[in-house]
């Protein structure tokens, strides 16, 4: 929290400062102060704060900027307004552009399964699936406990296929476990007991969504806060809402959290200190030995935030260090000190010198060549982090402050780290940042930029999309790529899959590897033949992921595009170009490599004439035998 | 709480629920107001009693309130000197 707004909370100053930037209409830094709070903090004038900023900057027609747009539609079986209302904020709060549709609530089926409804119309690009326990109609004891849960699981799963088929990617609240019940401690022996068959219907909900359906744990939620807090009975019997006014901030913002996941916007880095933050005590004074870690009370709380950190890690969170110290100083624990529980491996980037921490950190974003936004920063020292939050604010900053007993849980706390799914991709991510890290080291010394690329030994794969794993990997990257990302189409595993049914597609996908790291699979091109001339095939996609920006993957990709082009009995390849808010360095990339403009298309689109001038040629990459 | 903290405590909360841009007066209410709908006003008993540290009847969350009606419900339990 802003300093000045976490105590200005308690004395109703930070409230009257932000109404003072609403009515001088200065929405864009109320929302400046309300953005980090949303993102961690569940007091209720927090929120309502946030309303009364969105909607007075509504009337004068601003509204907070947003890296992604999502159309959300939601299925209740109870009152969902609040939650609607809830979830606007939370998804602003999370950068997501989001228009709402709340079907009549009860209306399940009715919006999914018949043709023509509201929410057809609507054409979401998620729908919230979010029913109650209480709809589950399950008795204390019952003696049909299996045929209930396979009942449920074909409700739930018919609704799902039948959203699938509205092409809205669905999202899905799990049941909250029943707290209250009178066999007591006794539920949990019987499988056919009410909370026994509520976990059974969840643990099959969470094995039949697959990477196609995303679960958000509520029965978690409500046993972090605490389930007679979660839930406000008097609620339920006079106005059907099953959530307390307490657990409404949390609900919304894990939500939007999964969603945000889901469109790319999760965190890809996160960027630690050292000194009493991975260990107890500085470095520079107590010698690698000398640290707290692994023994003692503060030590075990350090070596479970390094065993969290290294968790992330295995989900495809890279990790770096920014820490004030000597390199060698730095380096010392993780060489010598066995209690340590990170190595010097597990870090895609290490930054240990005496720049302030905005300079570090920008070092690593560049190294890493991730935007900002893709970064958390994490440090015990609450003015390293104020600092970053200042310098650069699209950075999510966490300040492990007090005891580091508090460090795993003030982390697991950042709504940032959802993962729509863990693909073969992540495992091997990190391995390739640090390729890319050490890549970087050689290119300062290799000379020519040709030097370089020859030294690298690059190695590519170029396979198609149907091959398995690959749709995942390539719905993540038409999701997450920004940069390196000519048309910036944006589309789900399910949208890819359907593209590839009539084979009128060419599609390429490209894994590379050098002799540094394997970077998995990091590029896609797509092409389409042009509607008005069939011997005309567009460059629909064209994407890579930013660690192999600059290694003339995208020639590789498109030579190998090209050939396919040709053998299709395509004339001509068109490459066009959709400007976006951070892909400027591919704007010239057509005519670089030598397409002509097309006359009128004011410099968007080139063509490359390939019954004259044959294929693209890569030099520098070598496809694997 | 001195009555003077209780009143504007209580605008506040009406203020933060229906919109900081609105005035109130005691007979407004679901008829005036023109946020105010039922789901509004459970919303706005929960705001009162969580700042008050008051329970009120659970008719206050359905029946027909009104600005006036809800201060004297909650000036009652929360006893402002």
């Amino acid at each position: 929290m802003p300093p000045a707004l976490e105590r200005g909370a308690a004395t109703g100053d930070g409230r009257s400062a932000l109404r003072a930037l609403v009515s001088a209409g200065r929405f864009a830094e109320a929302w400046g102060l309300l953005r980090p709070l949303l993102r961690t903090r569940d007091e209720a004038w927090v929120w309502s704060a946030a309303r009364n900023v969105l909607r007075a900057g509504a009337r004068n027609e601003w509204s907070p900027p947003s890296s992604r747009s999502a159309r959300l539609g939601i299925l209740c079986t109870y009152t969902g307004a609040d939650l609607a209302d809830h979830l606007e904020i939370a998804c602003r709060a999370l950068d997501i552009d989001v228009e709402l549709y709340a079907a009549p609530y009860g209306q399940l089926e009715q919006e999914v399964l018949a043709s023509g409804t509201p929410l057809a119309a609507f054409e979401p690009t998620h729908v919230l699936v979010a029913p109650t326990a209480a709809d589950l109609g399950l008795p204390e004891l019952a003696d049909d406990g299996g045929a209930r849960v396979d009942e449920q699981e074909r409700r739930w799963r018919s609704l799902w296929a039948g959203l699938a088929g509205v092409g809205a990617r669905v999202l899905q609240h799990s049941f909250v476990v029943p707290d209250e019940t009178p066999l007591g401690h006794l539920a949990l022996r019987l499988p056919d007991s009410r909370p026994s068959l509520v976990r059974r219907v969840n643990d099959r909900l969470g094995a039949a969504a697959g990477s196609d359906v995303l679960l958000v744990d509520c029965d978690r939620l409500a046993s972090r806060l605490g389930k007679d807090r979660w839930s406000d009975p008097r609620l339920w019997y006079s106005a059907r809402q099953p959530f307390s006014y307490a657990a409404l901030p949390l609900l919304a913002r894990e939500t939007a959290a999964v969603l945000a996941g889901d469109l790319g916007l999760g965190a890809r880095c996160v960027i630690v200190d050292l000194d009493n933050t991975l260990w107890g005590g500085i470095v520079a004074e107590e010698g690698p030995g000398g640290v707290v870690v692994g023994e003692g009370p503060d030590g075990e709380a350090h070596a479970a935030f390094q065993e969290y950190l290294k968790g992330l890690a295995r989900c495809g969170v890279l990790l770096a260090v920014a820490s004030k110290n000597d390199l060698e100083a730095a380096r010392g624990p993780f060489e010598t000190n066995v209690r340590m529980r990170l190595g010097l491996e597990d870090f895609a980037v290490f930054v240990a010198d005496w720049r302030r921490k905005p300079e570090q950190v920008e070092e690593i974003a560049r190294t890493l060549g991730l935007p900002l936004e893709s970064f958390v920063f994490a440090d015990d020292n609450p003015a390293e982090c104020a600092e970053v939050a200042a310098a650069l604010p699209s950075v999510d900053t966490v300040a492990l402050a007090g005891s580091p007993s508090t460090f795993v849980r003030a982390l697991a706390a950042s709504p940032r780290f959802e993962a729509p799914a863990l693909t073969a991709a992540d495992a091997g991510r990190r391995r390739s940042y640090q390729g890319r890290a050490q890549a970087e080291d050689l290119r300062g010394r290799a000379g020519s930029l040709e030097a370089f690329w020859s030294s690298l030994r690059m190695r590519a794969v170029v396979g198609d999309l149907d091959a398995h794993g690959a749709l995942d990997r390539a719905a993540q990257l038409t999701q997450k790529t920004n940069q390196f990302n000519l048309t910036l189409v944006r589309r789900t595993r399910e949208e890819l899959r359907g593209l590839l049914e009539p084979g009128a597609v060419l599609a390429k996908t490209l894994a590379l590897s050098d002799r540094f790291a394997d970077h998995g699979l990091i590029g896609l091109a797509l092409a389409v033949a042009d509607p008005d001339d069939p011997r005309t095939a567009v460059v629909d996609t064209l994407l890579l992921s930013c660690r192999v920006i600059g290694r003339t993957a995208e020639v590789h990709l498109l030579a190998h595009l090209s050939r396919a082009a040709l053998s299709a009995g395509f004339a001509r390849l068109r490459g066009v170009y959709v400007p976006g808010p951070r892909n400027g360095l591919v704007a010239e990339l057509y005519p670089k490599l030598g397409f002509t403009a097309v006359p009128g298309s004011a410099g968007r689109a080139w063509e490359r004439d390939l019954a004259a001038h044959g294929p693209l040629e890569s030099r520098w990459i070598e496809d694997a035998p | 709480m001195t009555l003077a903290d209780f009143d504007a405590t209580f605008e506040e909360v009406l203020q933060d629920v229906l919109g900081w841009d609105v005035a109130f007066a005691d007979d407004d209410g679901p008829r005036t107001v023109e946020a105010w709908d039922s789901l509004m006003q459970v919303r706005l008993v929960h705001e009162l009693e969580t700042r008050f540290g008051v329970r009120l009847p659970d008719d206050a969350l359905l029946g027909e309130q009104t600005v006036g009606s809800l201060r004297s419900l909650v000036r009652e339990r929360a006893q402002p000197a």
